[in-house]
């Protein structure tokens, strides 16, 4: 169920760029940024159920290896850029969004 | 019409990765059910770019074709992952374990772009 809503705002965000290499871009820092969020979420309070709905079904969706793989590979050009960007943007993310969630529920 | 056939496609993608990385889990030492898939997921997408012969075609909604709108967006894309990817690699590093993350991020990258290019050569 979750798969399938990230799946569609994955898609949604590749056509709403009209190019892919920038919709899964987004569609996978907002998924890191997200499951981040989730994670530190259900260690607080959460069932097994939300933890799946949330995260490997709705992030897991949503975020994407393959297209990130292909255009590496397969691209007019800078695949490599863009796999590093991809890479070093999604660690930064959660570099950052991890401890903010666990500040944020550790006071909650 | 397309958007059903991404619906079909992550249906079945999802649950196959959740399955297929709970059960490798089982015999690996390092977390590596989601590289697996991973690479897996690469190759299936290599195949499916040929027959426009350009990836920037399917990005439009009105030349995705409901083949690759099924095995492409939907089943691939939803087998993959790349938020659980990036927090194995982050929490492995907070961990300490940095020899099991740079086998996952070693082994990803590598075989996974490798698939997705044969994928592609397959095709072509």
């Amino acid at each position: 169920m979750g798969g399938i809503l990230g799946s569609l705002l994955r898609w949604g965000l590749s056509v709403a760029f009209n190019q892919n290499r920038a919709g899964t871009l987004i569609a996978n820092l907002l998924g890191v940024a997200l499951a981040s969020f989730f994670l530190v979420l259900v260690e607080h309070h959460g069932s097994d159920e939300l933890r799946h709905l949330l995260l490997p079904g709705f992030c897991g969706g949503l975020t994407t290896f393959s297209s990130v793989a292909l255009q590496s590979v397969h691209s007019t050009g800078n695949g490599a850029v863009y796999l590093v960007e991809t890479l070093l943007l999604s660690l930064l993310v959660v570099a950052i969004a991890l401890p903010v969630a666990r500040k944020i529920f550790k006071a909650a | 019409m397309t958007t059903l056939y991404v619906i079909l496609g992550a249906t079945v993608g999802a649950p196959s990765r959740f399955l297929l990385d709970q059960y490798l889990r089982r015999f690996l030492r390092y977390p590596l059910g989601i590289t697996v898939v991973n690479v897996l997921g690469s190759f299936v997408i290599g195949l499916t770019v040929a027959h426009h012969g350009s990836v920037a075609l399917y990005v439009k909604a009105g030349s995705v074709t409901n083949l690759q709108a099924l095995v492409a967006i939907g089943f691939a894309g939803a087998f993959t992952t790349w938020s659980t990817f990036i927090l194995d690699l982050y929490l492995a590093f907070e961990l300490k374990q940095y020899k099991g993350a740079a086998i996952n991020l070693v082994l990803s990258l590598t075989l996974g772009l490798t698939a997705a290019w044969i994928g592609l050569q397959l095709v072509q």
